[in-house]
């Protein structure tokens, strides 16, 4: 069984994906930062989806996927943890 | 003929007709046409010549479209580059197809609403390939799409103006788009324009932007714009069946499911939600959109629907092939209009690269009784991610140059939200370094796009030769 992963490390985790594979480096994303005012499609929203699905073994139900859930880094990793709490 | 000159008649026609929603600004036709030709005006300024490729390099937005038409108008073709490709990705594109210029999002804030003249990189030659004049292919060229792959795939699908137009004529039989017709659009325009972008602005029609992803802001979009078409991925689909607001969208009149195959299970839901069923359509860059699924979209949405009028299809070989559902598959050929002109890369004629006038597509499918299409696989392994092509060999070859990599072998697997996402089976080199999974994919994502990267990479003893992961399986 695998062990709970703090919110922290997530937010890390999220943080580095997003940076690396989302968004140009140089547009120095942050935790807080509104992904759709920078610039997040559709395209992207799947590649974010598929990362958390790897990483984390967990499909974010369609019904959560929404702008009060998945507004920054910061929610979408709230959400992450909330969801493998109730795992 | 010119697409531009087409443009030109329905904006003549229709001039204060919105042409493109984004947001709170409305372009009209006649507005458009004036950007157009300030666009062209500056690009002419700048070196853009008759029969020259040039690159663009933008996201959705009304100045994406405004491009186009501006490059059309001056007679040069456009090559879309993905933003999503990474640097060495454009240098091959260059390697392959003779651009002569480059526009691209990152030189600088477009302003073309402000007036503002846009600028692109100064223009940069190649080698001089003697197929860059229009007049030296014969080929009046409008578009070549380049699909990145592996060597002695054919790279750049070539159209001319008048192919596109015979693809648009043929679709809008059956879509029937009029000046009354409001399309939301959603997907990336480097990928969809030709039977989409282009024949709604020769029929009038009005474009509307998607302000965001969120279901709730498209719905509220969709009616407060009117919206009476849809052109969205299952994903979109999904995402706004989930919608728990109540908003309904009683003015849509048709929503065309593309990009990959339709999940029962999502056109179920949608249908659950909004009371309108999803029309499934199969379309392929070389030969256009040739099946949609509007008759039977309700009691078949398994199907992509009936082979529209103007085109004919030939099951082959359906010895080599199981039946699936009770139907005897094959592969799939095509013949009919709007085909493409050529390859560019290297340079085959339309003509040459069909079968006796058909078109091989690699879709494994059957029909039934009705005529109603039904699609079950490719006969090659290309991977369709989201509706993005990916091939295995480009991303293979990125693995081998990792030290620790001795083997591997990239595939598609199949995947709910994406139809499929790109896995590999990796055989580490005994004498070298131990490598993650995670340091292997950040090695990839250097020099291959962020969809190309294999999103679960597995480690083996030894890798099978042939991988098979769809549901046909091919006898030998």
């Amino acid at each position: 069984m695998q062990t709970k992963t703090s919110l922290d490390t997530i937010e890390a985790q999220l943080l580095d994906f997003v940076r690396c594979e989302i968004y140009d480096p140089c547009l120095g994303i942050e935790a807080d930062t509104h992904l759709i005012e920078a610039g997040l499609d559709s395209f992207s929203l799947l590649k974010i989806l598929v990362f958390i699905e790897k990483k984390f073994d967990l499909i974010i139900p369609e019904a959560e996927i929404n702008e009060d859930r998945m507004r920054s880094v910061q929610h979408i990793s709230q959400l992450i943890h909330e969801l493998l709490e109730s795992k | 003929m010119n697409l531009y000159d087409l443009f030109k008649k329905t904006a003549d026609r229709y001039p204060e007709n919105p042409a493109i929603i984004e947001g709170s600004r409305i372009v009209s036709y006649r507005v458009l046409d004036t950007i157009i030709s300030g666009i062209a005006k500056d690009l002419e300024a700048k070196g853009v010549a008759p029969g020259q490729l040039i690159g663009l390099c933008f996201p959705n937005s009304i100045a994406y479209i405004a491009f186009t038409y501006a490059i059309w108008k001056l007679d040069a073709a456009v090559v879309p580059i993905d933003v999503e490709l990474k640097e060495n990705e454009i240098r091959q594109l260059r390697g392959q197809l003779p651009i002569a210029a480059k526009i691209d999002h990152k030189a600088r804030d477009s302003g073309l609403i402000t007036g503002k003249c846009p600028v692109i990189d100064t223009p940069y030659y190649y080698q001089t390939v003697n197929l860059l004049a229009s007049c030296q292919t014969g080929i009046h060229i409008a578009f070549v799409r380049f699909t990145s792959g592996t060597t002695g795939e054919r790279k750049g699908v070539v159209l001319s103006h008048e192919r596109i137009f015979e693809r648009i004529q043929s679709v809008n039989q059956v879509l029937q788009v009029t000046p009354d017709d409001n399309v939301l659009w959603i997907l990336p325009m480097s990928h969809h324009f030709v039977s989409t972008i282009v024949l709604y602005l020769i029929n009038g029609a009005t474009i509307v932007l998607a302000n965001g992803i969120w279901s709730r802001s498209i719905l509220k979009t969709i009616n407060r714009e009117h919206v009476t078409l849809l052109y969205a991925s299952p994903f979109h689909y999904s995402l706004l069946s989930a919608d728990s607001s109540g908003q309904m969208i009683p003015m849509v009149r048709l929503a065309v499911s593309t990009t990959i195959g339709l999940p029962v299970e999502i056109h179920e839901r949608f249908f659950r939600r909004f009371g309108l069923p999803l029309a499934q359509a199969y379309g392929i860059i070389e030969i256009g959109l040739v099946c949609i699924n509007i008759e039977n979209a309700l009691k078949k949405p398994g199907s992509v629907g009936r082979v529209l009028p103007d085109y004919q299809i030939q099951i082959k070989n359906t010895k080599a092939y199981s039946e699936s559902d009770g139907l005897q598959c094959g592969e799939l050929f095509f013949s009919g209009p709007g085909f493409l002109d050529a390859y560019f890369h290297p340079w085959l004629k339309g003509k040459n690269a069909l079968v006796n006038g058909w078109f091989e597509t690699g879709d494994i499918g059957g029909m039934d009784e009705e005529g109603s299409l039904y699609l079950y696989g490719r006969k090659n392994n290309v991977i369709n991610t989201a509706g993005i092509k990916v091939f295995p060999g480009e991303v293979e070859t990125v693995l081998s140059k990792h030290p620790a990599v001795a083997e591997s072998c990239v595939y598609g697997e199949n995947h709910d939200r994406f139809g499929q996402i790109v896995a590999a089976k990796v055989v580490l080199d005994r004498t070298g370094e131990r490598v993650s999974e995670e340091a292997l994919q950040l090695f990839c994502g250097k020099t291959l796009a962020g969809y190309k990267v294999p999103k679960q990479i597995e480690f083996t003893e030894h890798i099978e030769k042939t991988v098979s992961t769809g549901k046909i399986r091919r006898s030998q």
